[in-house]
């Protein structure tokens, strides 16, 4: 395979509350990527190289072929893979996978078709011995000319190196039907793959019953965590879109300006708030020390994780319960302002380095100039 | 303001209300003109601070204080618990340290009271065998290469000496440091066995007056440990894979592992739990069994004593709901009411 800038490639990360995955451009407008990625959220979150979020609404699912169309909030200008019509490959044909593997930055990895029509649970799908690991779902399986020839879906865990991918005339057929429909929103029958646009029990034009094949799921909107409805509240005081900010079960994660802020629940009684800011100088480092120990931070505190200062909160899972209780979103939304501002100082005033994960373009302007993320 | 204190281990505790809101502080040292003042902070922002504790360590002055407010409307039994338990021992865990590490000076402790003469000698000399034993037992890993052993003898050096031990001061500190290695499964073995010999020698060569500096009956009024249940012993001594994997090393001829894993078991049991004095003289019997023993004869002894204790705190638990439901009802049988727990009946007989 000839090489080629990854970078430049029309393949992102898709966030949701159920976890990530990849996908990629099939226009400036539309992501294509697989149901299972994105379902049960209507909208999802979908990240750019620069690290910021743009909003994705899902307007096309097909459950049985594992596929989806996310329409994005904002037209991006990158290489649009063509997907291949014929999809024709054959044994021991050399494939890549493009993906963001366990959640790192966007990868490839390579490998043959081990099987061009592997049958499995009564459909047909590419098989390939190129890895595929949690996160792949959705990416691309290129071919040496770069055509998408397949759909990274899913691998046998209990073996190694088979992996499996929805053969692109699929794909094909799926994009194409889309591209004719006008309907804001539908899910495709399992059966005769018409187009459902509203939660019925039956299909109008095969009568399977769709609540026995898992179609309406796709209609409801799922009752959030208290959890997550607790931290997504607080987000919504600060300003911060929840579906930009998901990243995973109970998990959370994005920029506050260049602060990093991650929110997660470390055990059954505490939501940790944590924002990777800074590094420490290399001389005089007691006053700084000094100034991260203050009592004027309370409630918030700084720890040292390794050399990357943190600023951090910690709520009690009662606190979370108490559903009257408004000060601890009060907190939230002040912490993610605080996080933005205080990288600064401690830049300014401190002698401090930006954190590995800082995001150098907003450290001065801050989250002014997030405007895209709004989205 | 009313404001009360109470000890726990050299730690005192003070809590406080103040408009509306508890106060709760630990103070853990003084930073003394002669103090590693850079490196003594450094320590506190990397290994006291953290995610996920209600409480911060913060500097007034010159002292580093662990702290804990909230408004007394949104205290929470659990959160108290936690904040009360956790505050105390992790100053108790670090004070002694930071002031022999960094020369600070000792804030708000509250007093050990010293071992006896006899006292002494028996603590001393399970010490020194027990760093022994630790030595011995990290050259049979390094024979074995089983890392089921291994993890057995990095657990049992801490556990053991921590039950059998009244340790206080700097060297438990230096104990946990050296563990945060030797204990951690993510490390490779050889560094792990790299550690806890370096830990058992340096343990080894700590002379009789700096041990007894390190030894003392520290006063607890809510009790440091987890409260131990039936759900922790079943999990450890019962049916489960934990049990699964200790029988499959024994009924496979490897005595040393099984007896091992066992041992270190019940150690890890009195050592990190509350337990009622009759389970607490149970686990120390089937220690006392199985002492002195060939590998082979201690791991048979402790699997059938793990039997017995399971079995009594079902036949226990069976008589507690029987009681409760007997109280509930209003009913006075509720011996004959019990149901028969078959079982238990033949595991204690």
């Amino acid at each position: 395979m000839s090489e080629f800038d990854i970078e430049a490639l029309g393949v992102f990360q898709v966030f949701t509350g159920g976890g990530t995955g990849s996908g990629f451009l099939i226009d400036e407008n539309n992501l294509l990527t697989n149901c299972h990625v994105v379902a049960p959220y209507g909208k999802v979150a979908v990240e750019l190289r620069d690290r910021r979020r743009i909003v994705g609404t899902v307007r096309r699912l097909n459950p049985q072929r594992d596929l989806a169309v996310v329409e994005l909030s904002t037209p991006l200008d990158f290489e649009v893979l063509p997907l291949s019509a014929e999809g024709k490959v054959r044994a021991k044909q050399p494939v890549s996978i493009i993906g963001f593997p366990v959640g790192l930055p966007l990868s490839l990895t390579e490998g043959v078709v081990s099987h061009p029509h592997q049958l499995l649970d009564g459909q047909h799908y590419l098989q390939t011995d190129a890895a595929i690991n949690p996160g792949n779902s959705g990416g691309p399986i290129l071919d040496a000319a770069h055509q998408i020839v397949g759909i990274t879906t899913c691998k046998l865990t209990a073996a190694d190196l088979v992996g499996f991918g929805i053969p692109s005339a699929d794909a094909v057929r799926f994009v194409s039907d889309y591209r004719e429909q006008d309907a804001d929103f539908g899910v495709e029958c399992p059966s005769c793959e018409d187009l459902v646009l509203t939660a019925k029990r039956y299909c109008d034009s095969c009568g399977s019953n769709l609540e026995e094949l898992g179609v309406l799921e796709h209609f409801e909107t799922p009752e959030p965590h208290p959890v997550a409805s607790f931290v997504e509240s607080a987000l919504a005081r600060a300003e911060i879109d929840p579906v930009l900010a998901r990243h995973g079960d109970q998990n959370w994660s994005f920029y506050s300006g260049s602060a990093p802020i991650k929110i997660w629940c470390c055990c059954s009684e505490h939501v940790c708030f944590s924002s990777p800011l800074a590094q420490p100088g290399k001389h005089a480092l007691g006053d700084l020390f000094r100034y991260l120990l203050s009592p004027d931070h309370a409630p918030f505190s700084f720890d040292l994780a390794g050399n990357i200062i943190r600023l951090n909160l910690t709520v009690h899972m009662s606190d979370v319960f108490a559903s009257q209780d408004n000060e601890h979103r009060d907190w939230i939304a002040d912490f993610v302002t605080r996080a933005d501002e205080l990288d600064n100082i401690l830049i300014d005033n401190h002698g401090c380095e930006p954190a590995p994960e800082t995001q150098l373009t907003f450290l001065k302007e801050g989250r002014s100039a997030q405007s895209l993320s709004g989205g | 303001m009313e404001e009360f204190c109470f000890g726990q281990g050299s730690s005192r505790v003070s809590v406080s209300i103040e408009d509306g809101s508890l106060h709760v502080r630990v103070p853990l040292v003084r930073l003394a003109p002669q103090s590693l003042t850079t490196a003594a902070l450094r320590f506190v922002l990397s290994r006291i601070s953290a995610t996920g504790q209600l409480y911060q360590p913060r500097l007034r002055g010159e002292d580093i204080v662990l702290e804990f407010t909230d408004r007394i409307t949104r205290l929470h039994p659990h959160k108290v618990r936690e904040v009360l338990r956790e505050m105390p021992v992790e100053a108790d865990a670090n004070d002694d340290w930071m002031v022999t590490e960094f020369e600070c000076t000792p804030l708000g402790r509250e007093p050990i009271e010293a071992l006896t003469e006899d006292e002494y000698k028996r603590a001393q000399n399970i010490w020194t065998t027990h760093w022994l034993e630790v030595d011995e037992l990290v050259k049979v890993s390094q024979r074995s290469r089983s890392m089921f052993f291994l993890n057995e003898i990095t657990a049992y050096a801490v556990h053991h000496i921590q039950h059998a031990v009244p340790l206080t001061g700097y060297w438990w500190s230096r104990i946990s440091a050296a563990a945060d290695t030797f204990n951690d499964s993510n490390c490779d073995p050889t560094t792990r066995e790299a550690a806890l010999t370096k830990c058992a020698k340096e343990m080894q060569a700590v002379s009789t007056e700096s041990l007894r500096d390190s030894l003392g009956h520290a006063r607890y009024t809510i009790s440091p440990h987890a409260d131990g249940t039936t759900k922790v012993l079943s999990v450890n001594l019962g049916s489960g894979d934990y049990l699964d994997m200790v029988m499959r090393l024994h009924n496979g001829g490897r005595y040393a592992e099984s007896a091992l894993g066992l041992i270190s078991t019940y150690n890890y049991l009195l050592a990190r739990f509350s337990w009622s004095p009759e389970i607490e003289t149970m686990l120390l019997e089937g220690l006392a069994r199985a002492s002195g023993t060939p590998w082979r004869d201690a791991a048979a002894a402790l699997l059938e004593h793990g039997e017995t204790i399971i079995a009594a705190v079902k036949l226990s638990d069976a008589e507690a709901a029987s009681d409760g439901k007997a109280a509930s009802d209003g009913n006075d049988k509720a011996e004959s009411d019990a149901p028969p727990n078959s079982d238990a009946k033949k595991a204690n007989s």
